[in-house]
C-alpha cells in the first residue's frame, strides 16, 4: 500500500517546497526554454540553407513570384513564407513506357505481365485498317525548369497515375498523352509491314520531332532526347503466326530456289566438260587419221616410184611374197587336182585342221 | 512606466505583424487569383508575387493560370460509313478569363465536368460526318509494303487532311469562351474497332497472309521448275553441239583420208590394187584357215608361168591329208 501512501502525500509537496527545491524548478525552465529557442533557431537555420543536387536546378520563389535559379551546390535562401524552393532534376533522363512496365530493371530485366490497359495502349489501327501491336518508349529531359513546372499543371485527381513522385506530374502526363495520339497518327499513316518491318526507324524519328513540337507549343520545357520502338508485331498470337507462316514461305522459296540454281549449277559446266571432250577426242581421230594416212600414202608413193622402175620383176617378186606369206601361216591346205575332181566330196570339211601341219614336215 | 511603454510598443507591432499576415497574400507563379469581397468577385491578380487586401472582408480563391489536362472515357460510336470504333480523346485547355470562370464555373473540378459534356458530344458529331479512314489516316500519302505481293492498290482514300481535320472540326465543335475557357487542343488518343469488329479483323488478317503464304509456296515450284527446264534446255542444246561437233570434225578427218588417197592412189590405181589385193590376201588367209588349192588356180599358174621347176617338197606340194589316200 506504498503508492496509497504516495498519493496521499503528493498534492501538498509544491507548497512545502524549500528554499533549493525552488532555485532547482527555476533553473530547470530556463533550460527548456533556451533548449526550444535553440531548436527553433536550428530549424530555422535549416529552413534558410538548402543543397541542389548535381543533376538538378533549383528555382527560388519570392513571394510566388521566380527570384532566381541556382546551380547544383549549397545555398540559402529567406524563410517561410517569404521564399520557397522547388528543385528540378534536369540532368536525369527519365523514360516513359508505353504497352509494357519495366517491373525490376537489372541484369535480366523483368517485366510486369501485360494488362489490358497496356494492350489498349500498343493495339493500335494501320492506314491499311489492319491492327498492329507497338510498345515504345519515350526519354526526356527537363530543359526549362521555370517552363516545367509553370506552363502546365493538373490537380491530383486529374493524373493518370503515371510518375506522381515528379516534381510537377502534370508533365509526364502530358508527354504521355502526346506520346500516344502521335505514335497513332504515324502508325495509322502506314502499313502494317511498314510499321513491323521497314518503317521502324523513321516511325520512331518522325515520333520523336512531333512530339517535341507538340510539347513546344504547350512550352513544356522539355527535350525529348529519344524515342524507341520496342515490339511491333501483329496483334494476337495466330496473326502472329500467319504471319510467321509467310516469313516461313519466302524463306522455302529461296531454298528451293537456291536448290534448283544448285543443280543447275551442278550440271551445266559437267555437260560443258563432256562436250569439250568429246570434241577433243574427235580432233584427236582427226589428226591421227590424216597421219596415218599420209603415212600410208607415202609408203605407196615411195614404193610406186621404185615400182615404176622394174614393174614386172617387182609385181611378180610381191605377189611370190604374199603366197609364201600366207601359205606359209594358213593351218591346213589342200591341193586338188583337177584331173581327180570327185575325191573332193569325201573331204571331210567338219574335221578341224589339227596341231600337226604338213607344213611343218614339208618344209625343207 | 518603462516597461508598460516596453510592453504597449510589443503588443502593437504584434497586431501590425497579425494585421500585414492577413491581408496580404502571395500568389504563384503558374497560378492566379480571384478577391472577394462578401462572395462577390471584384478584381482578379494575375501576375505572381505579393499582394494585398481587406483583412476579414476580402477572400482569395486561387485558380490555375496553367495548361490543365482532360481525358475522355473511351467511347463507343459509328463513323459514316458505318463502322463502331472506340474512340478516346485528351484534350489540354487553360482559364483564360479567370473573372468568367469563377462566376460560372467556379473550381477547375467544375471545369472538367463541362469538358466532359461537351467534348464527348463534339466527338460524336463529328466522327458521325467522316468514314473510318478519315479518323485513322492522315494523308494519302502511299502506303509502303515490305513486297510486292502486299499491295493491294489503292484502297479507300482520305478526304482532305484525315485525322488531323477530325481534330480540328472537333475543337472548333466546342466553344467554351463563354466559360472563360480555352480549349487549346484536341487529340485522338486512341481509336480501335469495338472487341466483336477485331476478332473479324484479326481473322481477316490471317486470311490475307496465308493468301501470301500459298502465293509464295507455288511461286517456288513456279521458279523451280523455270530453273529446271532451262537447265534441261541448255544441257540438250550442249550435248546437240557436241555430238553436231564432233561429228563434223570425224566426217571432215574422214572425207580428208579420201581426198588424199584418192590423190595418191590415183597416180598408179592398178598397182594400188595390186598392192591391196596381196594385202587382203595376207590378212584373211593364215592360222586356223583352211586353203583348198586347185592346181588349175592362179597360184599354180603363177609358178607354171614363171617357169620354174615346180619344188616338190615346197609347201604346195607337200600338203593334204586327203591327198594322200
Amino acid at each position: 500500500m506504498a503508492s496509497f501512501d504516495d498519493f496521499g502525500q503528493r498534492p501538498n509537496r509544491p507548497f512545502n517546497m524549500d528554499d533549493s527545491q525552488w532555485r532547482q524548478a527555476v533553473k530547470w525552465s530556463w533550460l527548456t526554454l533556451l533548449g526550444i529557442i535553440a531548436l527553433g533557431a536550428l530549424f530555422f537555420v535549416a529552413s534558410i540553407f538548402y543543397r541542389v543536387d548535381a543533376s538538378e536546378e533549383g528555382v527560388v520563389l519570392r513571394f510566388g513570384k521566380l527570384h532566381e535559379t541556382t546551380q547544383p551546390g549549397l545555398h540559402w535562401k529567406l524563410p517561410w513564407p517569404i521564399d520557397t524552393v522547388y528543385k528540378v532534376p534536369v540532368q536525369r533522363i527519365q523514360t516513359l513506357e508505353f504497352g509494357f512496365e519495366t517491373e525490376e530493371p537489372g541484369r535480366t530485366t523483368r517485366y510486369a505481365p501485360r494488362d489490358a490497359e497496356h494492350m489498349a495502349i500498343s493495339e493500335m489501327l494501320t492506314g491499311d485498317l489492319n491492327l498492329g501491336h507497338v510498345e515504345w518508349i519515350v526519354q526526356y529531359r527537363v530543359s526549362d525548369p521555370m517552363h516545367y513546372l509553370f506552363r502546365i499543371g493538373a490537380a491530383q485527381s486529374d493524373l493518370s497515375g503515371i510518375a506522381l513522385n515528379d516534381v510537377n506530374p502534370a508533365v509526364p502526363d502530358t508527354i504521355q498523352d502526346v506520346s500516344e495520339s502521335v505514335m497513332r497518327k504515324l502508325v495509322g499513316d502506314a502499313s502494317i509491314d511498314y510499321v513491323l518491318t521497314i518503317g521502324r526507324d523513321q516511325i520512331a524519328k518522325d515520333a520523336q520531332q512531333m512530339i517535341q513540337e507538340e510539347l513546344d507549343g504547350f512550352e513544356a520545357g522539355v527535350d525529348i532526347v529519344t524515342v524507341k520502338l520496342q515490339t511491333t508485331s501483329p496483334p494476337t498470337a495466330p496473326v502472329q503466326e500467319a504471319f510467321q507462316e509467310v516469313n516461313r514461305a519466302r524463306q522455302k522459296k529461296e531454298t528451293v530456289v537456291n536448290q534448283a540454281r544448285g543443280e543447275r549449277n551442278a550440271k551445266i559446266p559437267a555437260a560443258r566438260g563432256a562436250k569439250d571432250k568429246m570434241i577433243a577426242e574427235a580432233e584427236g581421230y582427226q589428226d591421227r587419221v590424216v597421219l596415218e594416212t599420209t603415212g600410208k600414202i607415202n609408203a605407196f608413193l615411195a614404193q610406186l616410184a621404185e615400182y615404176e622402175k622394174a614393174p614386172d620383176i617387182t609385181r611378180k617378186r610381191l605377189y611370190l611374197d604374199a603366197i609364201e606369206d600366207v601359205l606359209a601361216s594358213v593351218g591346213s591346205k589342200t591341193i586338188i587336182d583337177e584331173s581327180v575332181r570327185g575325191v573332193l566330196p569325201m573331204m571331210n570339211l567338219d574335221q578341224s585342221p589339227d596341231g600337226t601341219p604338213s607344213a611343218e614336215g614339208g618344209r625343207p | 512606466m518603462k516597461t508598460w511603454i516596453a510592453s504597449f510598443l510589443l503588443i502593437l507591432v504584434l497586431a501590425a505583424a497579425a494585421v500585414l499576415y492577413l491581408a496580404a497574400f502571395t500568389v504563384e507563379e503558374g497560378k492566379q487569383a480571384i478577391v472577394t469581397q462578401f462572395g462577390r468577385a471584384i478584381r482578379t491578380v494575375e501576375d505572381a508575387g505579393l499582394h494585398f487586401k481587406t483583412p476579414m472582408v476580402q477572400e482569395v480563391h486561387y485558380l490555375e493560370k496553367r495548361l490543365l489536362p482532360w481525358d475522355g472515357a473511351p467511347e463507343s460510336m459509328q463513323t459514316r460509313d458505318k463502322k463502331r470504333i472506340d474512340i478516346d480523346v485528351w484534350a489540354r485547355w487553360r482559364i483564360v478569363d479567370p473573372m468568367k470562370f469563377f462566376i460560372k464555373v467556379r473550381t477547375e473540378q467544375r471545369g472538367q465536368q463541362i469538358l466532359d459534356e461537351l467534348v464527348d458530344s463534339a466527338v460524336r458529331d463529328v466522327v458521325a460526318r467522316h468514314k473510318l479512314i478519315d479518323v485513322v489516316r492522315k494523308s494519302n500519302a502511299e502506303l509502303i509494303y515490305e513486297t510486292d505481293e502486299l499491295e493491294r492498290g489503292p484502297g479507300e482514300t482520305v478526304t482532305g487532311r484525315g485525322r488531323e481535320d477530325v481534330e480540328d472540326e472537333i475543337l472548333a465543335g466546342v466553344d467554351l469562351a463563354e466559360y472563360g475557357i480555352e480549349l487549346t487542343k484536341i487529340r485522338i488518343k486512341r481509336v480501335n474497332y469495338v472487341e466483336s469488329v477485331r476478332q473479324a479483323v484479326y481473322e481477316r488478317m490471317i486470311s490475307e497472309r496465308e493468301r501470301i503464304a500459298r502465293l509464295y509456296d507455288s511461286e517456288a515450284i513456279e521458279e523451280q521448275n523455270r530453273i529446271l527446264g532451262q537447265t534441261q534446255k541448255e544441257l540438250d542444246k550442249i550435248e546437240g553441239e557436241m555430238e553436231m561437233e564432233s561429228a563434223e570434225i570425224r566426217g571432215k578427218a574422214d572425207a580428208q583420208v579420201i581426198q588424199l588417197t584418192a590423190e595418191a592412189y590415183g597416180r598408179s590405181p592398178e598397182f594400188y590394187e595390186f598392192l591391196r589385193r596381196l594385202e587382203v590376201f595376207k590378212n584373211t588367209l593364215g592360222g586356223q584357215s583352211r586353203l583348198v588349192l586347185s592346181t588349175e588356180s592362179e597360184l599354180f599358174q603363177l609358178l607354171k608361168d614363171s617357169g620354174d621347176p615346180p619344188r616338190q617338197d615346197a609347201p604346195y606340194s607337200t600338203t593334204s591329208r586327203s591327198r594322200e589316200p
